[in-house]
Formats: structure tokens, C-alpha cells, sequence
């Protein structure tokens, strides 16, 4: 990435560069807990490669996501795309850059209307788009569905006649004939089984290296994101607590989420020893004061409580936020 | 009960599967859920059915349970025996009995194996059963160890609360306390951490683990994923199709896998754990649907070894080593 400045925040270069995300507070009906939240976001994404974003479910995945296509409000923050702030421009600049930024939602098969064949269903934003004619559109949506590996007997199937994984290489599909400049995948991978898993990652870089267009993963799994991935950020609490490179962030992870997180991914591991978090349970609010991981935190400090860390570099594009300085191993497990 | 001292095995078979059949009928047809599967398990062992979805794992418990879905869903043969009776022959009455104080079953998704709506004393005291600890005092004392067994803090707000309100983690600890309240010799737990997250799920693993170290039950475990059984069991049956096509310990079913499908799950699942550059040969294609079985080995579309018999006939089992077996036709001579 280009952009190894003091930073995570420095734009140069960057396809999207977002800064300071923060969203408007949440008053969950009492006896609920409270919604994710965005708390000061950072993150930087560059062209034509695949960066993926780390947490917990409810961790916040799905909102970043929807803030990032203008679904749901902000109350602070920059979003950048190639260079142009999306949240000052002009109505119709501001439009051509949502369409350069893709979405396959959560559950993506499962949001394709099942009584279309899934071809019409890739058609449909072409043709609100007015993406030229109904024959020249047809050929588009099956050339993005042959890209995704789904061959021309398929794509006038019902979307209950596919595969689960069919179906969301066919919301790949989707967002990826109105070729755009990223796509955000949200938790594509799970509830698929390997072999389904397996497919979309074949196709996701084969048209990575035919289109260069740029993926931005989201996932709960910090191993198949560092498989995937180029860069990769962990988040929690609504901010990024660390980023770096997939495998120096595998191979030396600092913050205790990504330890933790790490330590949980590991296959063939007995995990009885494995590093992990007290409680197990995330916060429900933002803290006004402090780490806000203080409380499940088991290296936590008296200076933790007090203030909260800022993200530093700990080796090349490798940050982390945490006021633990890396590399003390309090529990000997290495 | 938590006394921290590992109780002593019995040794023998507790379990025994024999050429279960299962099958759900509706006016499309009918769909081979588990096309003859064959196991057992041991006292006090750790067994993991591995199998992505449609292979058989749920059809497979809930035989076992004798759950399935009725009138679709029914085993039309084989033999299950659980300390050597057949549950398939004892009737609903019977099998109720058996289920909670021999059986504790850990339900898939935790958000439906809980009642939402019931307080968290209330279900955890359910699974103790009607007329077991006497007293008021006793039963709460008993409701209140269970809940500690799995790592949650039984106060007032707790026992108080709904299911419905706690985080998937703490319903999943819950639904783990039903199931050991009987303290039964065997516990099932199906797909017991599909629906969480990679923290949360390591969680409840660890869980299982200490349970069983305390309590020395047995536990039948499934999962999508091969190194949750490579991580938690003694031994592992990968199923494809409604068959199993290998078992053995899960040291020498990953580190040297026999058959075909076992080696591509394994390898696709190392790839795509970031930790080993990806092999070229991955699983290719997709599962069969359920029912949808072509004839000789299901596997053989798919298969990168794939010759002359495979797609005409279904390879026998065949022995690699003790306790170690594979259905391939690779294997044969």
C-alpha cells in the first residue's frame, strides 16, 4: 500500500480513505442492548486489492458497511473516494460514486427475489441504471454470471434451484456488472460450507486480476480474512484496535483482540490454553473515558482506564492502538 | 460436582450405529438422508461427525434422538444401540426417558433450543427434571452449580432474565448447562458452534472440553468445519452424501487422510486458514444436494482421482490401519 505515512488515515493514493467515521448515538428501547456503533474510524483501501475488516458479530460490520454506501447517517468522520469527499459533493457526483462502490449484503443469496431467474435479478440495476439496451443488458448480466461460474444452464434458474453458494456468486454478480471501482462484500463467507467458500475465493481472484477491481471483505473470521486478504484491520468497539499486512498481523498480533482472535482461529490447535478475553462479552455502549476493551481486557492497566490509546506503527504498515507496549508477553505462550 | 478431579472411563462401546438409514418423504420424493452410516463410540470418548451441509450430521442425531421431523422424516433401517438397547425399538415413552437423564442434547442454534420467553432459572430447572433434588433449597442449589459448571455467575438478574435478551455466547453456555443438568453418559451436540463467531466459538469449545475432562461423559459432536473436529474429538467420522467414507483418530485422519474428499476438505480448509500458502488442488464443485446422489461413489464427480469403477459401483470399506478406515476404491488391493 502507498500509503505508509505516520497515519492509517493518510489518503495517498488510497481508492477510498476514510477517516474518523463516527455514527450518531443509539437509544436502544430499554431492556435491549444497545446497536454497533462507529467511534472514530479510520481505514484505508487500495486499488485493485483485497483488504478485509475484522470483528465480532454485532461488532459493527454491517453498519460500517451501510455508512460507506450512504445507507445510514454519521455524525462525524470523511469518507474519500478517489479523492473526492463523498459527503460535500454534489448530488450527481455524489451518485457516480456510490455506483463506483458495490454492496453483497449479508445473506446475499437469500436477497435475490426468488421468483426471477437469477439472471434478471444481475439485470435489474443495469437497467435502472439505463446501462443500454434489453439485449445488450441480457449480455452483460451473462457475462458477469459467467465470471462468477455461473454457466448460461444456470443463470435462468431460480434462485431456489442454486446453491447456496451459487446463489451468492450470483449476488457477486450482481454488484459486479455495474463494474465498479470496489466491492464490499459483508460476511459473505459464512453459513457457506468449504467447498462453497472455496468456489467464491477462485472467482473472487480471477476477476481481481481480470478487472482489478478492489474487494473490501468483511467477516467475523480473522484466519479466512488473512487468507484472503492482502490488508487486513481488526475492529472493535467501533474503531480499528489494530492493521497491517495479513501475515504479520497472523504471525505477530499485538492487540488482545487480534491475539485472541488469532489464538481462535487456529485449526488443529487444542485451544485449552489459547489466549482469550474475560466475559467473552463485548460492551454495549461507548465508553466516555479510557480504552473501551478495558473491561475485557486481562493485561488491562491503571493507564488503560485512564485514556484512550492511539494507533502507533509497530513495524511497516503494521499499527496498533493499545497502550501495552508490543512485544511484553505477559502469560509466556510463546 | 465441580470437584476438578477427572473421572475414571469405563471402557466399552457406548453407542453403536449400524447401517442407519434414514429418509424424508414428501410428494417430490423421497431424499437419502443418511444412505447406511456405521459407527460407535466408546465411553468417555470424544466422536465428531464432520460433514458439510446435506451430508447426513442432523438427519443423523436426530435419529439418534429420535427428533426428526414427523411424518416427512423416518429411519426405515438399522439398529441404534445405546448401552446395548436399541433406541429405535423403545417407543416415544421410553425414548423420553432416555433423552435429558442418558442423552443431553445441545441444540444447533441455541436461539431455538432455549425457550426465549422462559427465565434462565426456570429451563435450567426444567432439565433437572421433575422429581429429582427434593427440596426448594436443594433445587436451586442445584440450578445455581450447574450454571457455574459452565463459567456463568448465577445471580439474581440472571436466573431472572430471558434467553432472548443474552448474547448467542451466553445462551450457548445456558443450553450446555440443560443438557448436563441429568448428568447423562452421553452428550450430542449438533453443529454446536455453526451460528458463532470465531471468539464466541472457541468459548464454547473450550467449554466442552472442561465439561467432559469433570465429568468424563461422551459426547457426539458435528460440525461443517474439520478442525473443529481436528481441535475437540478423539475420533472422526467424515460423512459425505449419508455415508461415512472415513473415520479414524483425528491425529492420523488429518495428518494422514486416506480418502480423496477427506484430503481435498482438509487442504481447502489449511488454505483458507491463512496460515499455509494454498495448494492448487482444492475442493472443486459443490455437495450433491441432499437426495440427489448419483450412482457409485458420490464423491466420484468431483473426485481428481476419479477411474474406472467409481462412478458404477460403491467402494467398500476398507481397513488402513487400526481404527482407521476409508470407503475408496483407490484403497482396494
Amino acid at each position: 500500500m502507498a500509503a505508509t505515512r505516520e497515519h492509517a488515515s493518510e489518503p495517498l493514493g488510497s481508492l477510498l480513505a476514510v477517516r474518523g467515521l463516527t455514527t450518531p448515538p443509539d437509544r436502544p428501547p430499554p431492556g435491549r442492548s444497545g446497536a454497533p456503533w462507529l467511534d472514530g474510524l479510520d481505514l484505508a483501501i487500495a486499488w485493485g486489492q483485497t483488504s478485509a475488516v475484522v470483528a465480532e458479530a454485532g461488532g459493527g460490520k454491517t453498519l460500517l458497511a451501510r455508512v460507506l454506501i450512504g445507507l445510514s447517517p454519521l455524525s462525524d468522520g470523511t469518507i474519500r473516494l478517489d479523492g473526492l469527499e463523498i459527503q460535500a459533493a454534489g448530488r450527481a457526483e455524489r451518485r457516480r460514486a456510490w455506483q463506483r462502490m458495490q454492496l453483497v449484503p449479508a445473506a446475499a443469496g437469500e436477497s435475490l427475489d426468488p421468483m426471477w431467474p437469477v439472471i434478471e435479478s444481475v439485470a435489474e440495476p443495469l437497467r435502472l441504471l439505463g446501462a443500454g439496451t434489453g439485449r445488450g443488458i441480457r449480455r452483460q448480466a451473462r457475462e458477469a454470471l459467467l465470471d462468477c461460474g455461473i454457466g448460461p444452464g444456470r443463470g435462468d434458474r431460480l434462485p431456489a434451484e442454486l446453491t447456496a453458494g451459487e446463489r451468492v456468486r450470483v449476488a457477486l454478480a450482481r454488484a459486479l456488472a455495474m463494474h465498479p471501482d470496489l466491492v464490499i462484500l459483508d460476511d459473505p463467507l459464512r453459513d457457506l460450507d468449504l467447498s462453497a467458500v472455496s468456489q467464491l475465493v477462485e472467482r473472487l481472484r480471477g476477476v481481481q486480476l481480470d478487472q482489478g477491481v478492489a474487494f473490501l471483505l468483511l467477516t467475523r473470521d480473522l484466519s479466512m480474512a488473512c487468507a484472503l486478504a492482502e490488508h487486513v484491520a481488526v475492529m472493535a468497539a467501533g474503531r480499528v484496535v489494530e492493521e497491517g499486512p495479513a501475515p504479520a498481523l497472523l504471525a505477530r498480533p499485538q492487540h488482545p483482540v487480534t491475539r485472541a482472535l488469532v489464538a481462535a482461529s487456529a485449526p488443529f490447535e487444542r485451544r485449552k490454553q489459547a489466549f482469550s478475553l474475560a466475559g467473552g462479552e463485548r460492551p454495549t455502549r461507548p465508553v466516555d473515558v479510557g480504552c473501551p476493551l478495558a473491561k475485557r481486557c486481562p493485561l488491562v492497566e491503571a493507564r488503560c482506564r485512564a485514556r484512550s490509546p492511539s494507533p502507533e506503527l509497530v513495524e511497516a504498515e503494521h499499527r496498533v492502538a493499545c497502550h501495552r507496549p508490543p512485544g511484553q508477553e505477559p502469560d509466556g505462550e510463546d | 460436582m465441580s470437584t476438578g478431579v477427572e473421572r475414571i472411563r469405563q471402557p466399552g462401546t457406548l453407542l453403536e450405529v449400524r447401517d442407519l438409514h434414514t429418509q424424508f418423504s414428501d410428494s417430490r420424493g423421497t431424499v437419502r438422508a443418511a444412505d447406511g452410516v456405521s459407527f460407535d463410540l466408546e465411553r468417555g470418548e470424544v466422536l465428531a461427525l464432520v460433514g458439510e451441509a446435506g451430508a447426513g450430521k442432523s438427519a443423523i442425531v436426530q435419529s439418534i434422538l429420535r427428533l426428526l421431523p414427523g411424518p416427512t422424516g423416518r429411519v426405515v433401517a438399522g439398529q441404534i444401540l445405546f448401552d446395548g438397547v436399541d433406541l429405535l425399538r423403545i417407543g416415544q415413552r421410553g425414548m423420553a426417558s432416555v433423552r435429558g437423564t442418558r442423552i443431553g442434547y445441545v441444540p444447533p442454534d441455541p436461539a431455538r433450543g432455549l425457550d426465549p420467553g422462559v427465565p434462565v432459572g426456570v429451563q435450567v430447572g426444567d432439565a433437572l427434571g421433575p422429581g429429582v433434588p427434593a427440596g426448594r433449597g436443594e433445587r436451586q442449589r442445584r440450578i445455581e452449580a450447574l450454571l457455574l459448571d459452565v463459567g456463568i455467575e448465577p445471580d439474581r438478574p440472571l436466573l431472572a432474565s430471558r434467553p432472548g435478551a443474552l448474547s448467542p455466547l451466553l445462551q450457548q453456555r445456558i443450553a450446555v448447562a440443560a443438557a448436563l443438568a441429568g448428568d447423562p453418559p452421553l452428550i450430542v451436540a449438533d453443529d454446536p458452534v455453526g451460528v458463532l463467531d470465531p471468539l464466541a466459538r472457541a468459548d464454547v469449545l473450550r467449554l466442552l472440553a472442561r465439561v467432559r475432562q469433570r465429568r468424563g461423559h461422551a459426547q457426539l459432536l458435528t460440525s461443517r468445519d474439520p478442525a473443529v473436529a481436528a481441535d475437540c474429538a478423539d475420533r472422526a467420522a467424515v460423512l459425505y452424501a449419508g455415508r461415512v467414507v472415513e473415520t479414524g483418530a483425528v491425529s492420523a485422519l488429518f495428518s494422514l487422510p486416506r480418502h480423496p474428499y477427506t484430503q481435498l476438505l482438509w487442504r481447502t480448509r489449511l488454505g483458507l486458514s491463512g496460515r499455509e500458502a494454498e495448494d492448487r488442488e482444492i475442493l472443486i464443485g459443490e455437495a450433491p444436494r441432499a437426495g440427489q446422489w448419483p450412482p457409485g461413489c458420490p464423491f466420484e464427480p468431483r473426485c481428481p482421482l476419479a477411474h474406472e469403477p467409481c462412478a458404477s459401483a460403491y467402494p467398500p470399506e476398507i481397513r488402513v490401519a487400526a481404527r482407521h478406515g476409508a470407503a475408496c476404491w483407490l484403497l482396494e488391493e
